[in-house]
């Protein structure tokens, strides 16, 4: 029974396992008790919030253990400021601290030792980190149980930080109030849905839920246990299965594999990655809604994207408004650089890949993530601007683009795996771009033919899932690693995937790969056409579900559970996001 | 909704649940169900010292089980590399293993010829041998010893790369793709098969050739050091023609000698016929071929022609089969018949092997550890404990020496410990590149140790030059010492 109850790092709480549900269970017990017997209004809502809190925290010590320290400091630190923010004469000065406080935990903790590394490298030094928290634990402990030599990444700080700068930043903004009691801020801080993987919850969203009462109609019951369902599935088969049996397989060893399956492996990947971070999302919202309190969305689609720019604006919102509110627009926006007033398209396009290099560096502490980054702002930027230009420009761009790959290529007969990537890639899309320019010059335009909207639409799909997906190779190789290491992991894994894919390009095997791999192939097919189902659909099937009669949904959830266990194969993989 | 009958709803889900749990669990081999204990109880506590007692009993109780398990240093790197948390492991003590480790005399003694001719070991395996993985550590470990060079057999078309060798077809001085080339298996997919011919050559694959077409090969030393080569055996039809360019040697033989030693090479090939294989070698010392076949259970090779294979393992003088398997049958076998019937099986590929190589010794490398879900429970394949004892055994009555690479491991539930130290993926199925290192030195290292034990002392006695027939007598001879 005290497993149970204490702190296992093998065996945190997740919610693809049956240990969280019955651990929800007993906490929704206890809060449709409160709700239904505690006397006033107020009364019962100060009781739930300080009732959640207490659960949040038991969550993250079973997932943090002694980390829960840092989020009790980070909310009482940031409490305190809220207060004086409101009150001070210089409110300024103590946003200031607020942000300095939580910006130096979260460096501290994530970025020790890339910044260890930068200045090794730059110095040729041998610095080394030094967990100062370990070592004062060590002070208490009296036996030694804390390693120094080692900094722990506590799961969940880049999200709860950025909640408390938010929390700060529109106090001081007065868009919202300071939270006058402590254990209200606190259940904000650490409601546990969201706690450690998102979405990011900002303060002026989430705050004046806190005083609201308890209010779902059954079609919301409906449609936070559809959330809670269709989380699992993603989860659990697309992202587990396809991870376990081909994805890992190829990232831990692509040299064993064609490029074909390299291309294909990061195809998946994205496939992947989207499962696994929506189905938390689509989990922690339906969670959150059975108990009355509603998160942000944090995907729409985001491979129905046709440009960079829209993708970010589907993909991990919730990161994107942040970084749009307090990164983007404090930088300057389309207005400023520097500080200085200058072009908007300058200012703009400045801004967003500065935007775009800290939120690379903001999922991880390796330049992989900030070339990932950076590979998305480029991209973004590049888009516009071609978009900006005439049909006729973009036709001559793009054909001598394609001469000067293909001359290259003839001129040097070395093999650069890199170079024959792009050349390919870039004459399928002067190959896309004749075509779309021949119709065009022939008056089919997309604003006016159906059948061209929708190839056209396809097209920008396409090559914006391919470039995504591209980008993640520096994403994931990058994932799972410790940071002392990753850099030159993540290097290798990366070289090793573009010189397949570039080098390596075997059409022989496309055909018996599809055998050998067939449920892989399958269930990522499957996956994309459930994705790009118009929304209209969805949303009908998902109301079709939420009405259905309560024995009868009980019923399909057991379905869906029994069904999704038919696919693990392997030992429960960790949310992705859990890493940031 | 008021959040009592939320409640209710979270309640009735987990009594259906629970009654499907306890009515159909283990009922239906389609479909699987939990049983309730499994999902009610937690994950044991993490029990650091439960593999290492088990090996220490095992050591304590059983001194002459399975001939690894008492390989004092190799016990002792598991227990280092499983003191991570495991899963549940059986508590039933496995059964001895036959020893066999006398059984590779015959190699040990050629082994000690080494310096005056070529040596060479010849490692089928499935997929975990793939990218001359663990071949490339056990030969660079020989090589290292007992002299000699170059990679061994490699096919004309690569398209699996390795650590050891870069390759490349050209034409007129250019790259050009893999599929230049045809192509045929005797394992993998069935469309990759040869239609009126099973001859397909020691590799179990060939290339069919039909137009002039160079490869271009070169040794890598980026994981391991690999040693120049100044022989180079091309194994083809007769139709072939092959020349060693610039050069302009041409291969009248199909041992062709270099004047020196070469880390690159490029071969021209004109004519119409198969291209089996090109080693790269040298006149003595020891080489070691690697031959993944991805996805083969290793019981297809009595559907090839044997005579390749003899006439491949006379010309190469080799004195050691190894035979790396299973890994790949156990997912699909679910009863003890099916483990028995898979064994059968392996003893007529054995049997075929033996025939083949005749009087080479031959070494039988079982499967690893490998992990599923069971009940909801993450342990290794029930029957996998039974298909490695009786591996071993029918591997002992035919006179070839077995190698427990699951009991090596640390036995059941070893895998999780392995995939936690980043030794084996999360698949728990496959090695990583460290796990497959690891692997290889710990089959050299017992090569090397049974050589000094065993190999010298018999190098003595023996007076014969034809090592390798004699030593097949010696072997008995030591065996009934």
């Amino acid at each position: 029974m005290i497993e149970w109850l204490t702190y296992d790092p093998t065996h945190p709480l997740l919610f693809t396992q049956f240990y969280f549900w019955a651990f929800f269970a007993i906490v929704y017990a206890g809060f449709a008790l409160i709700m239904q017997r505690t006397g006033s209004s107020r009364a019962r809502l100060h009781a739930r919030n300080i009732y959640l809190m207490a659960a949040s925290w038991f969550f993250y010590y079973k997932t943090s253990g002694i980390f829960l320290l840092i989020l009790a400091f980070i909310t009482l630190s940031d409490w305190l400021i809220g207060q004086q923010i409101r009150r001070s004469a210089r409110p300024k000065l103590w946003l200031i601290l607020s942000v300095c406080i939580d910006l130096s935990l979260l460096f501290y903790f994530k970025y020790a030792y890339f910044f260890t590394n930068i200045f090794n490298d730059v110095f040729g030094t041998s610095v080394e980190v030094f967990d100062i928290f370990a070592y004062i634990g060590n002070g208490f402990s009296y036996d030694g149980r804390f390693m120094v030599d080692r900094i722990i990444l506590p799961v969940g700080i880049s999200f709860y930080i950025f909640q408390v700068i938010s929390y700060a930043a529109d106090i001081y903004r007065g868009k919202i109030e300071p939270v006058k009691n402590l254990l209200d801020f606190g259940f904000y801080v650490s409601f546990f849905p969201q706690l450690v993987a998102g979405p990011i919850v900002r303060a002026s969203e989430f705050v004046p839920q806190l005083y609201k009462p308890f209010f779902l109609t059954r079609r919301q019951f409906g449609v936070a246990v559809f959330w809670i369902c269709n989380g699992l599935l993603k989860k659990i088969i697309l992202s587990d299965y396809l991870a376990v049996n081909f994805i890992d397989r190829v990232f831990q060893s692509p040299m064993l594999f064609s490029g074909f399956e390299n291309f294909f492996a990061l195809l998946t990947y994205s496939m992947q990655v989207y499962a696994d971070f929506s189905g938390y999302t689509d989990i922690a919202i339906g969670v959150a809604l059975l108990m009355g309190f509603y998160l942000p969305k944090n995907f729409d689609s985001p491979y129905k994207s046709r440009t960079p720019q829209e993708f970010w604006r589907r993909w991990h919102q919730s990161l994107s408004r942040w970084l749009k509110g307090y990164v983007y627009i404090p930088l300057g926006g389309n207005r400023t650089l520097l500080g200085r007033p200058t072009s908007k398209l300058l200012a703009s396009n400045c801004n967003s890949f500065l935007t775009m290099l800290i939120g690379g560096l903001w999922h991880g502490a390796s330049w992989n993530f900030v070339i990932w980054g950076a590979l998305n702002g480029v991209g973004m930027i590049v888009n516009k601007c071609w978009r900006a230009i005439s049909e006729h420009l973009r036709y001559v761009l793009m054909t001598l683009l394609a001469i000067s790959m293909v001359s290259a290529r003839q001129l040097t007969h070395e093999v650069y795996p890199l170079i024959n990537m792009i050349e390919v890639w870039v004459l399928i899309l002067w190959f896309g771009t004749s075509i779309w320019y021949v119709g065009w010059l022939w008056g089919f335009r997309s604003d006016t033919n159906r059948f061209v909207g929708w190839v056209d639409n396809a097209w920008d799909i396409v090559q914006t899932f391919v470039f995504i997906s591209f980008t993640r190779l520096f994403f994931r190789s990058a994932s799972n690693l410790d940071p002392a290491t990753a850099n030159r992991e993540a290097w290798a894994t990366a070289k090793q995937m573009v010189n397949q894919i570039g080098c390596a390009w075997d059409n022989s095997i496309i055909w018996p790969f599809m055998q050998e791999y067939k449920y892989v192939v399958l269930l990522f097919v499957a996956g994309m056409i459930i994705h790009w189902l118009p929304d209209k659909l969805k949303r009908r099937y998902r109301l079709w579900f939420a009405a259905l009669p309560l024995p009868l949904m009980v019923l399909v959830v057991a379905a869906v559970v029994i069904v999704a266990y038919q696919f693990i194969t392997a030992d429960m993989q960790p949310f992705i996001y859990f890493q940031f | 909704m008021n959040p009592s009958r939320i409640l209710l709803c979270i309640l009735s889900t987990f009594i259906v649940l629970g009654a499907v749990c306890v009515l159909f669990a283990g009922r239906s081999e389609v479909v699987r169900v939990p049983s309730l204990a499994s999902v009610l109880s937690l994950p044991e506590p993490q029990q650091e010292d439960t593999l290492h007692a088990e090996v220490e009993i095992q050591a304590d109780t059983l001194p002459a089980i399975a001939d690894t398990l008492t390989l004092a240093e190799e016990v002792e790197e598991s227990q280092q590399v499983d003191s991570a948390p495991t899963k549940p492991v059986p508590t039933e003590l496995p059964k001895a293993l036959p020893q066999t480790r006398l059984n590779l005399s015959a190699f040990y003694v050629a082994l000690g010829q080494a310096d005056k001719q070529s040596v060479r070991i010849v490692h089928y395996g499935d997929s975990q041998i793939e990218e001359d993985r663990i071949s490339m550590i056990l030969r660079q470990r020989l090589q290292e010893r007992f002299g000699g060079g170059g990679i061994g057999l490699i096919p004309m078309v690569q398209t699996i790369p390795t650590y050891t060798a870069k390759q490349q077809l050209e034409q007129d001085g250019h790259e050009v793709p893999n599929s230049s080339v045809r192509r045929y298996l005797a394992y993998g997919p069935s469309s990759m098969r040869l239609q009126d011919d099973n001859s397909y050559g020691p590799m179990a694959q060939l290339a069919y050739i039909d137009q002039p077409i160079d490869v271009r090969i070169e040794l890598l030393s980026e994981r391991v050091p690999t040693k120049d080569f100044d022989h180079v055996r091309v194994i083809c039809s007769d139709s072939v023609t092959v020349i060693v360019a610039p050069d302009s040697l041409p291969a009248s033989q199909p041992l062709i000698v270099l004047g020196e030693p070469r880390r690159d090479i490029l071969l021209h090939f004109e004519g119409k016929g198969s291209v089996y294989g090109i080693s790269l070698e040298t006149a003595t010392g020891v080489q070691v071929d690697n031959i993944p076949m991805r996805g083969a259970a290793g019981t297809n090779f009595t559907t090839m022609a044997r005579k390749p294979f003899a006439n491949y393992f006379r010309a190469t003088n080799t004195a050691l089969v190894i035979m790396q398997f299973g890994g790949n049958a156990m997912p699909a076998i679910r009863t003890k018949a099916a483990v028995e019937k898979y064994v059968l099986s392996m003893r007529q590929q054995i049997h075929y092997m033996m025939a083949a190589a005749n009087g080479a010794s031959l070494l039988f490398i079982g499967p690893s550890d490998m992990i599923t879900t069971v009940d909801g429970v993450q342990q290794t394949y029930p029957l996998l404990p039974l298909m490695d004892q009786l591996l071993a055994e029918m591997v002992a009555e035919e006179g070839g020496s077995y190698f427990s690479l699951f009991r090596l491991m640390g036995g059941a539930g070893s895998m999780v410990s392995w995939r936690d130290k980043g030794l084996a993926g999360d698949d728990m199925i496959h090695f990583t590149r460290a796990g497959a290192k690891k692997v290889g030195e710990m089959l050299a290292k017992q090569l090397l140790e049974d050589y000094d034990k065993i190999g010298e002392s018999q190098d003595s006695r023996v007076e014969s030059p034809d090592t390798i027939n004699s030593a097949a007598t010696n072997s008995e001879a030591i065996n009934n010492d």
